[in-house]
């Protein structure tokens, strides 16, 4: 009797199995995510020094005390400098608005995959998936060749006449959209095609039988029941555009501002890692409202399927 | 079905835009100009 008490005293302290599954990706998350989010954090509130690594230390212990030095400077300098607020702004409004391209062009090919043969549906979703097996940075190449100068689409255009000179398209804000939403397109195609491909025919059909025209049944029953997919497909996208650097560093010019370019001109060209660490904390912070939009959006969707 | 018909139009425009690009740098991976975007016959 005794043992036995014993035993479930001790089951309860050492993990089982159960706990162990649960635990490793907490652990991952812990070690790949928290860990590398905290040294963010503590950097974000040194300051900037002449060093290596160069930036103070926010704790020190003399004489038997531990002291804590947090420096706000960095913080409030973002609040005060117009440069960081019209960087925020400009990737909010470019996210934003690729956001709203992608879901216009990918909701009606994903509706044209979901609606196709089941034989054909497998193929079409490889096809949208292959060009991300690529890297990103030759397809974003790819485009510089199409959009600069002399390139294709301006050789194109005068040779048939249209236009006289070349219009400028690299380097502006109208390649970083071209960009992005091309980089960005299957993000958005293969969640919406994973929720419409378990439509239900049969209300569209019993839509159709009470008289309702085809765009109506379309606008009252496939478009609210595909909301999760539109919200996972439009963060999938959203988010990482705010973060992006790559592609406005390629296509975009000196008018596109956007906090990654500002990040990385921070840390390697300025060397300011304290102010790096402080943008990159309040553009999590910004980003964490669509995070947890998303995350619900999964959810429910999880709890559809049963 | 009207409808059918526009998402079909959609699907094809966008897989020419997704392979357009890709199509272009497989081609010009041929290129024998030192330049990227000119062409200087084959390689």
């Amino acid at each position: 009797m005794n043992m036995r008490k014993l035993k479930r005293r001790l089951n309860r302290i050492i993990p089982g199995g159960r706990q162990l599954v649960i635990g490793v990706p907490f652990i991952w998350l812990f070690l790949f995510f928290m860990l590398p989010f905290f040294i963010v954090l503590k950097i974000s509130f040194a300051e900037a020094d002449v060093a290596i690594p160069p930036y103070t230390e926010i704790y020190s212990y003399v004489d038997q005390k531990v002291q804590l030095l947090l420096n706000l400077g960095n913080y409030t300098m973002l609040g005060g400098d117009e440069l960081y607020i019209a960087a925020y702004l400009g990737s909010l409004k470019m996210a934003f608005f690729s956001t709203l391209l992608c879901l216009l062009i990918g909701y009606p090919m994903a509706y044209a995959i979901a609606s196709a043969r089941k034989e054909v549906q497998t193929v079409l979703v490889l096809l949208i998936m292959m060009p991300t097996w690529t890297a990103i940075l030759i397809r974003v190449y790819a485009w510089m060749g199409i959009l600069s100068n002399n390139g294709l689409l301006n050789g194109f255009l005068m040779s048939i006449g249209l236009i006289n000179e070349p219009l400028q398209i690299l380097n502006t804000n109208l390649a970083v959209y071209i960009g992005v939403v091309y980089s960005y397109l299957p993000f958005m195609i293969l969640p919406l095609y994973a929720n419409l491909v378990k439509h239900d025919n049969s209300l569209l059909e019993a839509a159709s039988d009470l008289g309702s025209s085809n765009f109506n049944s379309f606008w009252k029953i496939t478009v609210p029941l595909s909301k999760n997919g539109i919200i996972a497909g439009c963060m999938l996208v959203f988010i990482p555009v705010v973060g992006e650097f790559v592609i406005p560093e390629l296509l975009g010019g000196p008018e596109t501002l956007m906090i990654g370019r500002v990040l990385w001109q921070e840390f390697f060209n300025n060397r300011d890692w304290p102010v790096a660490s402080a943008l990159a904390v309040v553009m999590l912070a910004i980003l964490i409202v669509p995070i947890i939009l998303f995350n619900r959006s999964q959810a429910k969707e999880m709890e559809g399927k049963e | 079905m009207k409808r059918f018909r526009f998402s079909s139009l959609m699907l094809v425009l966008g897989l020419l835009f997704i392979y357009a690009p890709m199509l272009i740098l497989v081609i010009y991976s041929f290129n024998a100009s030192k330049l990227v975007t000119v062409w200087g016959g084959w390689s």
